[in-house]
């Protein structure tokens, strides 16, 4: 990554989605989504092997469907106007959302761990902003896919193996949720969105230090005080209670203006992908009990900013209402 | 209040100072912390507020606070030989525990429906990593996996009708009632569902024997002394709050309860490992709980009060037995423990003041609350005197049952029959919930 190629790329990747947030028409937003493309494509190159040029080729074509039919669209609703919901539907297939996700996992699961990283937060980011910026009566067609997209989050991620594609799946039902928020108030879904990325750079910081890609990796490691801010940082991800990630789901049900079955659709989703997280985080603990805890005492720095990043929103919440 | 939180502070603070300071420091602490909780008993108007609205304390808190306090103190005292003897992870041990009790007792005082939620479900992650951290077979993972998938999606529907209502009256604070029953038998179902697991009634029971059978002594005191009384709190609490009412649903639920509490208590006796039974044998009693508050009169809430004290008492009480039996025999079938007469005399008598207590003999406060729950019960409808009849007597059976299989009979020959002189301070633990109860027992008869 510290190469001069890959700055000037990052920049581009930067750039561009910040040229697609501050667009004021469709052009520039489709020609932002191209540069962002181009400028990921190049940084997914980490050891120049056959694996990533396939997840590169595989990244690179529904990507390129998804601005062709996007731009087609957006010029084609001038005349017919029912066709402005194809542009809904390329971004969705450009976010990876479910029924359209089918090139997501396999791309996922052939990247390196920062590319990974990259394409499941920041890479987000220019659809979802587009979609906020489509029009409310075609925000309201967005319940159905958002629903399914919780729901198969959940259902797909019962029985990987490879935490990438797991987080993968985790990150196609955030993403349903994501779309739910939508239509509500666009605050929400960036906080959402916000809060989503923060809590996926605290797993892949951890990731990252061990190189783990595997789910059996985790059994092996030695640092205990990692595993257990990695066993939060995971099930504040599946949202349970006093954690972040509860907080923002909360938000999202406070303010919906949903209907009682989608809420219901969205809620077993989450619950359904709580199911693996568990799954993951029982092993991490298995591990846990096999080691001494007390010879590695903890890292003081580290326990306090992640307890204050975890808890200090159990705080806020305890206080305010 | 403020003086708990400062306690249980200094107590985390003081695992500087090695594993044994640490341990004994932190027990009595739960002693200081038990006598100052006992203070909060003694307010004039029976309701006190701290930190302005943020916490309220009425008869419910102050007395399933103490016995938080209690049963956490006594099941750090009750893993001695476990955890500390053998230097198994002793601080993180204590470290759950401690925490575990902070948010019980937060979660018992809170004023708002929305941070009891919350706490609610904290409650689940230290008692997760004690079952996970210290249980003893590889099936915990599942025993854990249940509890955590039960509760969690149970209460989901409640965080849905938390915040509707949030949303349209702006609080959920303690004191207020705000929903009109406009679809009331979903907003029932929805607000009783998550606390029915928990408490848990048949049907919705299956996490709670798996989780007490894989749970170390400690997680299983807690979970059923405390844990399960959180179920009957909440469901008190939200009723309050919410002023519910659907005849239709809370009849269902009632026949579910007390007919349910009635298969518990039958399959009590098809269990082969001690642990399992007592833990039938507190969904039975959970479902008289139910019964008290669904009956929604004065006298069933404080009945339930009374019962979910007496029988967190009692069945904590009967699980450290359990686990001593386990030292002993090194194993749990009612199929090998036998005979403990002979054994074990000291222990016997401890299994048998906890069975008599279990089964509601005179003196101990389970009558009282046994009485109360089943006068209220009957007076929403008589039909159910059968139903609470038969209860009754199948709980006085099974609880002798235990006795006699697992004190009467030839001892297996394997077994050790030596006391260990350290055991005797443990058996101290249990003489002394026995004698609470037999007070508290006392002067409720001298109140009434």
């Amino acid at each position: 990554m510290k190469s001069p190629n890959k700055l000037l790329f990052m920049f581009l990747m930067i750039s561009s989605t910040c040229l697609v947030a501050s667009s004021s028409n469709w052009l520039t937003t489709w020609m932002g989504l191209e540069i962002n493309m181009l400028g990921y494509i190049p940084l997914i190159f980490l050891k120049d092997n056959a694996m990533e040029s396939e997840a590169a080729v595989k990244y690179l074509i529904p990507q390129s469907v998804g601005s062709t039919i996007f731009i087609s669209s957006a010029i084609i609703s001038n005349y017919f106007n029912n066709l402005q919901i194809l542009m809904l539907i390329a971004m969705c297939l450009k976010l990876g959302v479910a029924p359209f996700h089918f090139w997501f996992p396999p791309v996922m699961a052939t990247l390196q761990l920062i590319p990974a990283f990259i394409l499941l937060t920041w890479q987000k980011i220019a659809p979802i902003l587009v979609i906020a910026s489509l029009n409310t009566l075609l925000l309201k067609m967005i319940m159905p896919i958002a629903v399914i997209s919780a729901l198969w989050g959940g259902v797909g991620g019962i029985n990987q193996t490879d935490i990438r594609s797991l987080l993968t799946y985790s990150s196609i039902g955030h993403t349903g949720w994501m779309l739910a928020s939508i239509a509500s108030n666009h605050m929400i879904m960036f906080s959402y969105l916000l809060t989503y990325i923060l809590i996926n750079a605290s797993i892949f910081t951890f990731l990252l230090k061990e190189n783990m890609k595997s789910y059996k990796q985790l059994f092996y490691s030695k640092e205990s005080t990692k595993m257990f801010i990695l066993t939060i940082s995971l099930l504040s991800l599946g949202g349970l209670p006093p954690l972040t990630g509860f907080l923002m789901k909360l938000l999202v049900l406070m303010f919906t203006e949903a209907k009682m079955v989608i809420i219901f659709g969205l809620i077993t989703g989450a619950l359904m992908s709580l199911f693996y997280y568990l799954s993951l985080t029982f092993s991490v603990l298995l591990n846990m009990s096999k080691i001494n805890l007390t010879k590695h005492m903890m890292n003081t720095k580290e326990s306090t900013l992640f307890l204050l990043s975890q808890i200090l929103p159990l705080t806020m919440i305890l206080f305010f209402f | 209040m403020f003086s708990l939180g400062v306690i249980s502070v200094m107590l985390a603070l003081l695992s500087g100072l090695g594993q044994s300071v640490f341990w004994w420091g932190v027990l009595w602490g739960y002693v200081l912390m038990y006598l100052i909780s006992l203070v909060l008993w003694y307010s004039s108007v029976g309701l006190a507020g701290c930190w302005g609205n943020f916490m309220i304390v009425d008869n419910f808190s102050f007395s399933l606070m103490s016995l938080t306090i209690l049963v956490s103190g006594l099941s750090m005292l009750a893993s001695v030989r476990d955890v500390w003897k053998m230097e198994n992870k002793t601080i993180e041990f204590v470290f759950s525990v401690l925490i575990l009790t902070v948010i019980l007792v937060y979660c018992f005082s809170v004023s708002s429906l929305l941070n009891f939620y919350i706490m609610f479900e904290f409650s689940l992650i230290p008692i997760l990593l004690i079952i996970l951290g210290w249980g003893y077979q590889p099936e915990r993972l599942q025993a854990g996996k249940y509890m955590l998938l039960y509760t969690v999606s149970a209460s989901l529907p409640l965080l849905i009708l938390i915040s509707m209502v949030l949303v349209s009256g702006g609080s959920v604070f303690w004191g207020w009632k705000f929903l009109s029953s406009e679809w009331g038998w979903l907003m029932t179902i929805c607000a009783s569902l998550a606390f029915l697991v928990k408490l848990p009634i048949y049907g919705f029971h299956l996490w709670l024997p798996k989780a007490h059978v894989e749970a170390p002594v400690a997680g299983s005191m807690i979970l059923a002394g405390i844990l399960l009384k959180l179920g009957g709190y909440g469901l008190v609490r939200v009723f309050y709050t919410l002023s519910l009412f659907s005849s239709l649903t809370v009849s269902g639920i009632f026949c579910l309860g007390l007919g349910g509490g009635i298969v518990a208590s039958m399959v009590c006796f098809a269990q082969n490992d001690v642990k399992a039974l007592v833990a039938y044998s507190s969904v039975g009693h959970m479902s008289l709980v139910l019964g008290g508050i669904y009956s929604n009169t004065e006298w069933g809430w404080l009945g339930c009060l009374l019962m979910m004290v007496a029988h967190g008492l009692c069945s904590s009480g009967m699980f450290f037995l359990a686990s001593e039996t386990y030292k002993f025999y090194s194993t749990r079938s009612l199929y090998l423990v036998k005979g403990g007469l002979v054994l074990i005399p000291g222990v016997a008598l401890c299994w048998f003041l906890v069975c008599a207590i279990n089964m509601a003999a005179p003196p101990s406060l389970n009558l009282w609350g046994e009485l109360m729950l089943g006068i209220s019960v009957l007076s929403y409808s008589t039909v159910f005197a059968l139903l609470t009849g038969i209860m009754t007597f199948l709980s006085g059976l099974y609880s002798w049952y235990l006795y006699s299989v697992t004190q009467h009979g030839q001892c297996p020959l394997w077994v050790r029959g030596v006391v260990v002189m350290e055991e005797y301070t443990l058996y101290l633990i249990s003489f002394l919930l026995v004698f609470l109860l037999g007070v508290a027992g006392l002067v409720m008869m001298s109140l009434l």
